[in-house]
C-alpha cells in the first residue's frame, strides 16, 4: 500500500524564517501524530501537505500523489480541521457541515443526510440547528470535526483538535478520532499535547524548530527510549548487580528483590557477544505475579526528579503540566502511590507489556537496596539492537549470580520520554 | 441504535467533479444573504414600480387591438399612453402599431432600467459588503481552500451572489415585464417586432451585474469589518454622480458646451445607463418618433449621452476586471496569512 506521507527535503521559508528545514520522512497509513512544541512547524507541514502553502524546496507526497502537482484532486480525498477558530458566518451547524460536503463534491441531498449523521456522531444532535457562530468553543470544535469528515475522506488532518475542550469534551474528541482510525480512515493528528497523541496515534513524527527529531512507530520509539524492565528476583542482589554491570546493564533497586534494569548509558558491553543464558520459564498461573499495571509504578518511582522534568520541559518547550504525567497519584498493585506520570493505556495501541520473557522462576537470592545510580527513565535513546539483547543479558547475569528471576517485564516509556530523548539527542548533535 | 453509538461509518457515494463548485458557493451565498429581512424588503420594493409598467403595457395592448382601433380616443388606456408619450406619438402609435412598437418597447424598457439603478445601488450596499469580509473575519477561507476549490471558483461564486441579487431587481422584473407585454399584445406580431428587447435588456443587466458587483466585492475584500462599507459603497455612487454633474456645470460655465462630453464617465450611474441606452438602441428607435413628437426629441436630447458609450462599457469592464484581480489577490493573501 502506498505510504500516507512521503517527505523529501521539504523546506518552507517565510521570508528569512525557515519554518520547515529539509524534512525527510515516510509514514505509513494509519494514525500519525505530528508532535512538537508551539512553533515547531506542525501546522506549516499540514498546510504544505494540503497544498495550502507552496514548499520553498523539496517535495511532499500524500497518498502517493505529489501535493504540488495535483492539489485539487488530492483535496477531494482529504479532510481538514484547522487549528484556528473558523466557521462560515450565518450558517447553522447542519448547514455548515452540509455546505462543506457539497464543496467537497457531494450531491446536495447526500451532503445534508451525511451532515445530520456526522452531527449525531459528534454528539450535536440537539444543537444542529443553532448558528455556529453563537455556539460554544467545544461545540464549534465538534462542528469543525464533522465538516472535516463529512465527505468520508481517506485521510483527515486534525490540527490541535482538542483546543478549547473541557476534559470530557477532550475524551470524546479522542474517542472520535480513535473511531475514525478503526474505520480505516488515516488520521494525521497535529498537537503539542503528548497525551493526546499517545492516545490515538500509532506512528509519530516529532518536529522541533522545523526539523524532524524522531519519527516512526510509537511502540518502537518507546522501546528504543529505554525505560527499562522491571526485574524481581530472589537471591544475592549485589551479585546480580555486578553481573548485570559486567554485561552493560544498569540495575536500580526499588526495594527488596525488586529493581529496574536498562542498558547502561555508555557501555561497551552491549557491543560484546551475548553470553548464553538459560531459557526463561513462563510463569503461567503464578499467583505471586503482580498486576500488569504494577511495572508502571516501578517506572514512576524510577522516573527523573521533578527538577529534571522541569528542566526537560524547559528544554523541549513543552508545558511542564502537559503530557502524560499530569494526573498522577494512582495506587499501584503494591499499594505504592504513583507520584508522577500516570499514563492511561491507549485503547488501540498494542500493549508492550508481557511480550518479552518474564515471570520466570530461576534461582533465589537476597534483598537489595535502591541503587545510588537510579538513572532517568527518560532521555536515553538506545539502538534497537542494544535493546533487543537486554533480556538475554539479564537472564545470563541472573544465572551467573545465582538468582531466581521471578518477574521480568518491560516498562513502557511514555511519549514524553521519547520526546525528551529526541530533543536531547538533537541538542547533542 | 443511535448513530453516535454505531460509530463512524463510511459513505458509499461518489464525489462530483469540480466544474460547478462556484455555483455551490453562489447558491449557498444567496440562501444565506436571503435571510436578511432588509434585503427581502428591498427586492420587494424594487418590484413595486413594475406595476406602472405592467399597466402601461396592458393599456398599449388594449389600444392596439385591431377590433377597437378608432374607438380608443376616450378611453383611459389612450389617456395613459398620451400622458406617457405625448399626443402625437400616441396617435401615430395607435394608427400604426407595427411601425412604432420597437420605439415604444425600447423606450419603456429603458425607462424601467433607468429606475432600477437606485435599487441596484441599495441591494449591492446591503449584500456586497459582508460577502468576503465576513469570511475573512471568521477565518473561513481555510475551510474553502482545504477543499477542491480554487480562488477563481471562490470569486466567481461570490460574484454570483451579488449578480443574483442585482438580477433580482433588474433582469427578473425585465423578464417578467417582457413576458407580460407580449401576453397583453393583441397578436404574436408583437413578439417578432420586439424580439430584440429582451436579449438586449438582459445584456444591459449583465453589464450592471458585473460592473456593479465586482467593485463591491473588491471593497468587501479590503476589510474584515463590513459595518460601514454599505454606506461607503452608496456614497461612492452618489458622489461620483454629483462629481459628474458639478464637473459638467463647471465646464459649461467656463467653456460652454464644448468639452463636456467626457463628464458622464465620472458617474457610475451614467456609465451604466449609457450602456443600457445603447444596448436597447433607444436612440435609433426614437429617431422616427422624434420627428413626430416634441417629447420624443426631448428624450433624445436628455438621455442620449454625449460621450461614446464604448468608453463607458470599457470603463465598467476594466473596473470590474481590476476589482476581481484585487479580490483574488486579497483572498489569496488572506488564505496564505491564515495558513501561516
Amino acid at each position: 500500500m502506498t505510504p500516507l506521507i512521503e517527505l523529501s527535503g521539504l523546506t518552507k521559508d517565510f521570508g528569512a524564517f525557515r519554518a520547515l528545514d529539509g524534512l525527510d520522512a515516510r509514514l505509513p497509513r494509519g494514525s500519525v501524530g505530528l508532535l512538537g512544541p508551539n512553533g515547531a512547524g506542525k501546522s506549516t507541514l499540514v498546510k504544505c501537505l494540503l497544498g495550502l502553502l507552496r514548499p520553498s524546496a523539496g517535495r511532499a507526497r500524500l497518498l502517493g500523489e505529489d501535493v504540488a502537482r495535483r492539489p485539487l484532486a488530492l483535496r477531494r480525498r482529504v479532510g481538514y480541521l484547522p487549528e484556528v477558530d473558523c466557521h462560515l458566518p450565518g450558517l447553522s451547524a447542519v448547514e455548515f457541515v452540509a455546505y462543506a460536503g457539497e464543496l467537497s463534491g457531494m450531491p446536495p441531498r447526500d451532503a445534508m443526510t451525511r451532515a445530520h449523521e456526522m452531527l449525531d456522531l459528534v454528539g450535536l444532535a440537539d444543537e444542529r440547528y443553532r448558528p455556529v457562530h453563537a455556539a460554544s468553543t467545544g461545540t464549534r470544535q465538534r462542528v469543525k470535526f464533522a465538516q472535516a469528515i463529512v465527505h468520508d475522506p481517506e485521510v483527515v488532518f486534525l490540527d490541535e483538535p482538542t483546543n478549547g475542550l473541557d476534559p470530557r469534551g477532550r475524551e470524546q474528541m479522542l474517542a472520535l478520532v480513535a473511531g475514525l482510525a478503526r474505520a480505516g480512515v488515516s488520521v494525521v493528528y497535529s498537537s503539542h499535547l503528548l497525551a493526546d497523541v499517545e492516545r490515538v496515534c500509532s506512528e509519530v513524527l516529532i518536529l522541533r524548530e522545523g526539523r524532524i527529531i524522531a519519527a516512526g512507530p510509537l511502540e518502537e520509539l518507546r522501546a528504543r527510549t529505554g525505560a527499562g524492565w522491571e526485574l524481581r528476583t530472589r537471591g544475592d542482589e549485589e551479585a546480580l548487580r555486578r553481573e548485570l554491570r559486567a554485561r552493560g546493564i544498569d540495575y536500580a533497586a526499588l526495594g527488596p528483590g525488586r529493581g529496574v534494569v536498562r542498558p547502561a548509558r555508555s557501555s561497551a558491553a552491549l557491543d560484546e557477544p551475548v553470553p548464553s543464558a538459560p531459557e526463561p520459564v513462563p510463569a503461567a498461573g503464578n499467583p505471586d505475579a503482580p498486576a500488569v499495571a504494577d511495572p508502571r509504578s516501578a517506572a514512576r518511582e524510577d522516573a527523573a526528579s521533578p527538577v529534571d522534568r522541569a528542566a526537560a520541559s524547559e528544554s523541549t518547550g513543552l508545558p511542564a503540566g502537559e503530557g502524560p504525567q499530569g494526573e498522577g497519584g494512582a495506587p499501584t498493585a503494591d499499594g505504592d502511590e504513583a507520584t508522577t506520570r500516570d499514563v492511561p493505556s491507549p485503547p488501540d495501541a498494542p500493549s508492550g507489556g508481557g511480550a518479552l520473557p518474564g515471570d520466570a522462576g530461576v534461582r533465589s537470592g537476597e534483598s537489595a537496596r535502591p541503587g545510588p545510580d537510579g538513572n532517568s527513565a527518560g532521555g536515553e535513546a538506545f539502538s534497537a539492537q542494544a535493546v533487543a539483547t537486554v533480556p538475554r543479558r539479564v537472564f545470563a547475569a541472573a544465572a551467573a549470580a545465582g538468582c531466581e528471576v521471578r518477574r521480568f517485564v518491560p516498562l513502557r516509556s511514555s511519549l514524553e520520554d521519547v520526546f525528551v530523548a529526541a530533543v536531547r539527542a538533537q541538542e547533542e548533535r | 441504535m443511535a448513530i453516535a453509538e454505531r460509530g463512524y461509518r463510511r459513505w458509499e457515494g461518489r464525489l462530483r467533479g469540480r466544474a460547478l463548485r462556484w455555483w455551490i458557493i453562489a447558491r449557498w451565498g444567496v440562501r444565506l444573504s436571503g435571510q436578511s429581512k432588509w434585503l427581502r424588503r428591498l427586492v420587494l420594493a424594487a418590484w413595486l414600480p413594475l406595476l406602472y409598467w405592467v399597466l402601461a403595457f396592458f393599456a398599449i395592448g388594449q389600444v392596439t387591438d385591431p377590433e377597437t382601433i378608432g374607438a380608443v380616443e376616450d378611453t383611459w388606456q389612450f389617456a395613459l399612453l398620451k400622458a406617457q408619450f405625448g399626443g402625437a406619438l400616441a396617435d401615430a402609435f395607435v394608427r400604426d402599431p407595427a411601425s412604432f412598437r420597437p420605439t415604444i418597447w425600447a423606450t419603456l424598457f429603458y425607462f424601467y432600467l433607468y429606475t432600477t439603478q437606485v435599487w441596484v445601488m441599495l441591494v449591492t450596499a446591503v449584500v456586497g459588503p459582508r460577502l468576503i469580509s465576513a469570511d475573512l473575519s471568521a477565518h473561513a477561507l481555510g475551510l474553502y481552500f482545504a477543499r477542491p476549490i480554487t480562488r477563481l471558483d471562490y470569486v466567481a461564486g461570490k460574484l454570483g451572489v451579488v449578480a443574483f441579487w442585482i438580477g433580482a431587481v433588474t433582469l427578473g422584473p425585465v423578464t417578467a415585464l417582457y413576458g407580460l407585454s407580449i401576453l397583453f399584445s393583441p397578436s404574436l406580431e408583437a413578439l417578432s417586432q420586439t424580439i430584440f428587447v429582451w436579449p438586449r435588456a438582459a445584456g444591459a443587466c449583465a453589464v450592471v451585474m458585473v460592473g456593479a458587483g465586482a467593485p463591491v466585492l473588491a471593497l468587501s475584500s479590503l476589510t474584515r469589518n463590513p459595518r460601514f462599507l454599505g454606506f461607503a459603497w452608496a456614497g461612492l455612487w452618489v458622489l461620483s454622480h454629483v462629481a459628474s454633474t458639478v464637473l459638467s456645470l463647471a465646464i459649461f460655465r467656463i467653456g460652454g458646451a464644448e468639452g463636456r462630453d467626457w463628464t458622464g464617465l465620472v458617474s457610475f450611474f451614467r456609465n451604466l445607463l449609457a450602456v443600457a441606452f445603447r444596448f436597447l438602441e433607444v436612440e435609433t428607435k426614437l429617431a422616427p418618433a422624434a420627428r413626430l413628437s416634441h417629447r420624443a426629441s426631448r428624450w433624445m436630447e436628455r438621455y442620449s449621452y454625449e460621450h461614446d458609450w464604448r468608453w463607458s462599457l470599457c470603463l465598467l469592464l476594466v473596473g470590474a476586471a481590476l476589482s476581481l484581480w484585487v479580490v483574488a489577490r486579497r483572498v489569496g493573501r488572506a488564505a496564505e496569512e491564515g495558513a501561516q
